[in-house]
């Protein structure tokens, strides 16, 4: 086998991680588009990977990876100043990143996999931020808002009734750190991390993909910052699907673009362009 | 008989040679995210340069406000010139904020009492100067009720349990500022807090080094009441200066608002904080080292804490 490299692909439910690989199966496996990473052989099972893109083409929704759907994929790629190579990509359930941090523990499964990363893709869904606002702050907002004082914003909402803590709670930045934690605790190497902002479309227009990470989760963006003797990271906003398939005259308006390939969107600082294998190669310049 | 009597000798001997296979536990156990216990501190204190602030007062005087709202303040930004590095207690963190989050569902903010347990909860903070080629830090920080150390003062075995807040680098004694402002509490409120200090100092837990700050906390109420209010905490001031200044070495005094109301200058007030907190955690002596640093890593039976506390510490520990 020629020089092996493995990532980790990393997010809770929902942050796009599946719908990423199929976009990608389908770039590499069309090889029209210039891209920093080209398939140099097809992979032994395909099956897997040709189920999720059948999705991705038609516009459906790529369809979660459960706990009991785990697949490893192995892409034989080859890429200018990288060489041939066999890159493993675990598609792990974001259930099992919510275990995690709710049941505190880890499989042996998902730790040799972690120890074994030589980079990770950390994927959040713009539309999935739980901010964890103070309630001070949600006050004065709507006092603001209203014109009234912050003791009239809280007349009406006198008998609402209190939630108990539980860690399903944690806000998104929150949970975030702690799933670097873990993966920092648990192996030896320094890593580099490619931050995915998928559905990207949906922010496109609020700034640069670094910008949005740190607008939004302010603590995430210190950890990542403050860690940078042990790990390298940088931000990507892509849009893998590039639009919303939930809305009807979006998802004609994509499945009638001449080619598949112009519905992806990956933004690193100011560029734009459709290369899904960018963020890979980032990751594999570290090696 | 004596052939059952030799077999059962057989089999129990057979049973005593056999090796003893252990399975292998199916799952990595991962640290808790809690608050610390003492034990699951000291492992920290261990392996770095550890600053430890301690808060004491009476009951809602502030003590789990003031650490909340400090752990609040990174949520939002950088703060005091420090950014986030991480925390072994993000979830102990997380639940004493929840009473001020809107997904708690409330209608006011509140903040979790400090409890009276048996043991000592500390909460972690790793943190990085935010200019270039920063130190990284390791902070403990510690909320407990004045009982707690009324107890420690009348049992020997509770004194005993506090022995690691001996190393306390920063003690912050608070005084309820809204008890403060109310004539019929205020002279409780003053003597609460002196009460507590006192203790200490005759539980000998307040080190020479150790740095000893006097907060009036919730100062917003005191300036909506207006002169009356302040000239009492200024009498409070002089008097614990006359009480306690030649007993502690390293005596200061603060006001802060670590939850300020809606006022003309909420900046001032937030600043209060960056710049209190900045103080607590500047080192005037040595810090608190453990005379284990450089020791072998804890060995297999130890808590499962210590191991990745070691391996953690290890790792970050090139940089100090």
């Amino acid at each position: 086998m020629s020089n092996p490299a493995n990532l980790l692909f990393i997010g809770l439910p929902g942050s796009g991680k599946t719908t990423f690989l199929a976009a990608l199966w389908h770039v590499l496996d069309d090889r029209s588009s210039v891209t920093a990473l080209k398939l140099t052989k097809l992979s032994g099972d395909r099956a897997y990977l040709n189920q999720i893109t059948k999705e991705w083409r038609e516009c459906s929704q790529v369809p979660r990876t459960s706990l009991q759907t785990e697949q490893v994929v192995i892409l034989h790629l080859d890429g200018n100043g990288f060489g041939s190579f066999d890159l493993s990509v675990p598609d792990l359930a974001g259930e099992a990143f919510k275990q995690h941090l709710t049941e505190r523990r880890m499989t042996r499964h998902h730790d040799a996999f972690v120890q074994e990363a030589t980079g990770l893709m950390l994927f959040l869904h713009p539309d999935d931020i739980q901010k964890g606002t103070q309630l001070t702050v949600a006050r004065r907002l709507e006092a603001e808002l209203s014109g009234a004082h912050e003791e009239d914003a809280t007349a009406g909402s006198a008998d609402v009734v209190n939630n108990a803590w539980s860690p399903e709670s944690l806000p998104t930045q929150a949970k975030l750190v702690e799933l670097l934690q873990f993966i920092l605790e648990r192996t030896q190497r320094n890593l580099r991390v490619a931050v995915v902002v998928s559905a990207w479309d949906l922010v496109d227009d609020l700034g640069a993909p670094h910008e949005f990470v740190a607008r939004e989760l302010p603590l995430f963006q210190q950890f990542l910052e403050a860690n940078e003797d042990i790990l390298r990271y940088s931000v990507f906003g892509v849009s893998a699907q590039g639009g919303d398939i939930t809305n009807e005259v979006q998802k004609q308006t994509l499945l009638g673009l001449d080619d598949a390939l112009k519905r992806i969107k990956v933004r690193q600082d100011q560029q734009t362009g459709h290369d899904i294998t960018k963020p890979i190669a980032w990751l594999l310049e570290g090696r | 008989m004596s052939d059952v009597v030799d077999a059962v000798a057989a089999d129990a001997k057979a049973e005593a040679t056999a090796p003893v296979v252990e399975e292998e536990p199916d799952f990595i156990e991962l640290f808790s995210g809690n608050a610390l216990g003492s034990t699951d501190a000291e492992v920290i204190t261990r392996h770095s340069r550890t600053h430890l602030v301690v808060f004491v007062g009476a009951e809602g005087s502030g003590k789990t406000t003031v650490l909340a709202s400090i752990y609040e303040k990174f949520n939002q930004g950088t703060f005091a010139g420090f950014k986030f590095a991480g925390s072994r207690s993000l979830l102990g963190f997380e639940e004493i904020c929840h009473l001020n989050r809107l997904t708690s569902g409330g209608s006011q903010p509140d903040t979790q009492r400090t409890r009276l347990t048996d043991e000592a909860k500390f909460y972690h903070l790793a943190l990085r100067g935010a200019e270039p080629l920063a130190l990284r830090r390791d902070i403990l920080l510690s909320a407990m009720s004045g009982e707690l150390f009324r107890m420690a003062k009348d049992s020997q075995e509770d004194a005993e349990r506090l022995t690691f807040l001996r190393r306390a680098d920063t003690l912050v004694v608070l005084v309820d500022g809204d008890r403060l402002s109310i004539p019929a509490q205020r002279t409780s409120a003053q003597a609460d807090a002196a009460d507590i200090l006192e203790s200490l100092l005759d539980a000998s837990m307040v080190s020479p080094n150790c740095r000893v700050e006097i907060v009036f906390s919730k100062f917003d109420r005191i300036t909506e009441i207006g002169q009356t209010a302040l000239d009492f905490l200024t009498k409070t001031q002089e008097k614990f200066e006359e009480r306690f200044r030649t007993l502690i070495p390293h005596l200061s005094f603060r006001r802060i608002a670590a939850r300020p109301a809606p006022s003309p200058a909420p900046e001032t007030m937030e600043r209060g904080l960056a710049e209190a907190f900045i103080s607590w955690i500047t080192i005037i002596s040595q810090p608190s080292i453990d005379e284990y640093v450089g020791q072998p890593a804890p060995t297999r039976d130890d808590r499962e804490f210590s191991k990745f506390g070691w391996r953690y510490f290890e790792r970050t520990r090139r940089d100090r």
